[in-house]
């Protein structure tokens, strides 16, 4: 069986994508986070830390994005195939007299 | 001892401090607020994750859907438990250094006290006779005790803050994978926190080999992955781990600050950094890639090559490196090449193919020995650019003073890596990079079998061959005739150096040096040719370099030192000799 409601998925994709805003934001953040208050021999391993994060968090915004699209392209599929299906209905004569 | 009585009392010496250590608390507990916003963010993605789906959506996409979120989820998760746990040492870290500042501002203060004191005593003792000596006896005694107790409680300061920062740096160390989060959630121990809770911050080159050493494999492999900027450069191991480490940290850089710059960088100034620490690495990679098309000359097979140094974004942006042609960590014999003036990290694909022509001849002309010749660019060598800050660098010697302490502590991490097979280890020297080796053989306690400079402008701090730390007969000097750098250096009774600090020293070449010159001459042309075509392939000076560097130190083709007499000016009996053109690609019979 297969249900959905466009309209309520739509929303969830749309919310997915501002994750992903959210989380590029982060990755923003993380790689301006100040180094200069640490002393030399911690600053190194901060900024490897502060790398490794920006790119980790950088990969779950590249997941929310997908997640984001994905359920737009599952709504814009439902809503043109039941398009289709909704103008084949109307251009089938079922009666054979042309209505 | 002072005094003008009869007798005399020791003044207490006032202990130096060493206090040393700058940060500010402030930003440090930025750097935490910012984790914890992060951290609020991945919580975001949990809280979509908990709202799952619409009970109007039914079917194998809202299946896949559905695990798809719960993966992400059962990763963003612990990601924020652990950036939150991150956070919350690095308050610790800021509380801890405030109170460590709090302890360094009692102990200048005590020391302003007493170092007062001691010069009060002075006075009184100027102006004693024999009824004062009882309490001025008893005045310094009391004040050696507070100098012992300061010296010992700026010791432990300096324990305390060394400790400090290794913990801050291993609670960052430990968890930047997503597998140790996983490992840190599930309250698993992290091997290689574990492993780098041994190293000592402090350790020397064969501290750190032997820490090394004493890991397991698996804490090896957890380290080099997990922390390679605290084993990429850290003297003492093995070449191999660095190397690795250290290409694992280019291409991490390389990939980040690509991606940085690509989605774009407001502040031009980081902008220009970014651009800069990335036309480092790659740099470095592509000398990696040239010298990875290379073959043995002897077997044909692919050249070892180890990025053995890495740091782009060392000396203000020029940026440090080195790397390794042949294997360091098992070759007969080792050569370390040190270049000169406009020397930087972008510099590396030039000098290594230079170490790669060392490397080549001393394969081709001895190939029952194995060779390996480091590329070091690990220094701030001048810029040669008078619009630059370091060009006075080029006619003074700070920078080869600086960078002769990081040349030895490469020579000592290359021994110390290798305490049971050692290498035959020979540093060489070329331009500016002859006046830094000149700093380390002369103000350090290093273990080389053969020293060589070549276009040397002087020989820094050392007089003659005895000032420095070579063995007898092992010092060697290349001078091209026509090398103007060359000829920089101070004979006879000229002294260049001895005016306001400008010059690099004494003439190598000379006789009163006392180095062992052997033939460098070019058949070439041009002026700048003469000073930089030492490496050139079928040149007498490398294949003098090749018979030294594979220990053939009795079979050189020899030249006689400049001299200068004091009746008229320095005279180089190179100048009118025949140059020859050995073969540096055949076998030496």
């Amino acid at each position: 069986m297969i249900q959905i409601d466009p309209i309520a998925v739509g929303a969830m994709g749309r919310a997915w994508v501002q994750q992903q805003e959210q989380l590029g934001e982060g990755c923003a953040l993380l790689a301006s986070l100040p180094m200069a208050g640490f002393s030399e021999r911690v600053t190194p391993a901060a900024r490897a830390f502060t790398e490794d994060w920006t790119s980790n968090v950088d990969g779950f915004a590249a997941e929310s994005a997908s997640i984001g699209e994905r359920l737009g392209s599952v709504v814009t599929t439902y809503v043109e195939t039941e398009q289709v299906v909704e103008d084949r209905f109307c251009t089938l004569d079922l009666n054979g007299d042309g209505r | 001892m002072s005094g003008t009585a009869a007798f005399t009392i020791q003044v207490p010496a006032l202990p130096e401090l060493r206090l040393v250590g700058e940060w500010d608390t402030g930003q440090v507990r930025d750097f935490a607020d910012g984790l914890v916003d992060v951290a609020a963010r991945l919580v975001d993605v949990g809280d979509l994750d908990a709202g799952r789906t619409t009970p109007e959506w039914v079917g194998e996409d809202a299946d896949r859907y559905q695990a798809e979120i719960t993966a992400l989820a059962g990763r963003t998760e612990p990601s924020a438990e652990a950036l939150r746990g991150v956070s919350l040492e690095v308050d610790a870290h800021a509380e801890a250094l405030d109170g460590l500042q709090w302890r360094r501002d009692e102990l200048k203060h005590r020391h302003t006290v007493l170092g007062r004191e001691i010069d009060e005593l002075r006075l009184a003792l100027d102006s004693s006779d024999e009824g004062d000596r009882a309490w001025l006896e008893r005045w310094s005694q009391s004040l050696a005790g507070r100098a012992q107790v300061l010296d010992q409680d700026a010791t432990r300061w300096r324990e305390d803050l060394a400790a400090e920062e290794s913990a801050m740096a291993q609670v960052f160390a430990s968890l930047r994978t997503m597998e140790q989060v996983r490992r840190h959630v599930a309250g698993q121990p992290d091997l290689a926190s574990e492993a780098l809770a041994g190293l000592d911050p402090d350790g020397d080159a064969e501290d750190n080999h032997l820490w090394w050493a004493a890991l397991s494999p698996a804490q090896q492999r957890a380290v080099i992955t997990s922390a390679p900027e605290v084993i990429g450069n850290l003297d003492g191991l093995p070449a191999a781990a660095r190397g690795e480490a250290n290409r694992a940290r280019m291409n991490g850089d390389i990939e980040r600050w690509q991606n940085l710059l690509d989605r774009g960088v407001s502040d031009p100034d980081t902008r220009a950094d970014i651009e800069q620490r990335l036309d480092n690495a790659l740099a470095a990679r592509d000398a990696l890639e040239n010298l990875g098309e290379r073959a043995d000359p002897v077997t044909g097979d692919p050249v070892v090559a180890h990025l053995y140094t890495y740091d782009p974004g060392a000396f203000g942006g020029d940026g440090g490196v080195a790397i390794s042609i042949g294997d360091l960590d098992t070759a007969d014999n080792v050569a370390v090449a040190v270049p000169g003036l406009t020397s930087t990290m972008q510099s590396i694909g030039e000098h290594s193919g230079a170490a790669a022509n060392l490397y080549d001849a001393s394969r081709s002309m001895h190939p029952d020995s194995s060779t390996a010749v480091l590329a070091w660019i690990d220094y701030d060598a001048p810029s040669g650019n008078p619009f630059t800050s370091d060009s006075a660098g080029v006619v003074r010697e700070d920078l080869a003073r600086e960078g002769g302490a990081r040349l030895a502590d490469t020579l000592d991490g290359l021994r110390a890596s290798r305490p049971d097979d050692p290498a035959n280890l020979t540093a060489i020297g070329h331009s500016y990079g002859a006046a830094t080796l000149a700093h380390t053989l002369s103000s350090h306690d290093v273990d080389v079998d053969a020293a060589v400079v070549i276009g040397a402008p002087g020989m820094g701090p050392a007089d003659t061959v005895a000032d420095l730390d070579v063995p007898e007969g092992r010092f060697y000097v290349g001078r091209n005739s026509e090398d103007f750098v060359a000829d920089l250096g101070d004979k006879g009774w000229v002294g260049k150096g001895s005016v306001g600090g400008i010059g690099l020293g004494r003439d190598p070449a000379e006789d009163d040096f006392g180095a062992i010159r052997f033939q460098a001459e070019d058949p070439g042309s041009g002026l700048i040719e003469m000073h930089t075509n030492y490496y050139d392939p079928n040149t007498e000076s490398l294949w003098n370099m090749g018979q030294i560097v594979t220990g053939h130190h009795d079979d050189l083709m020899l030249a006689d030192p400049v001299t200068d007499p004091w009746y008229r000016g320095s005279v180089d009996p190179e100048e009118d000799a025949t140059i020859e053109q050995p073969r540096t690609d055949q076998e030496v019979r």
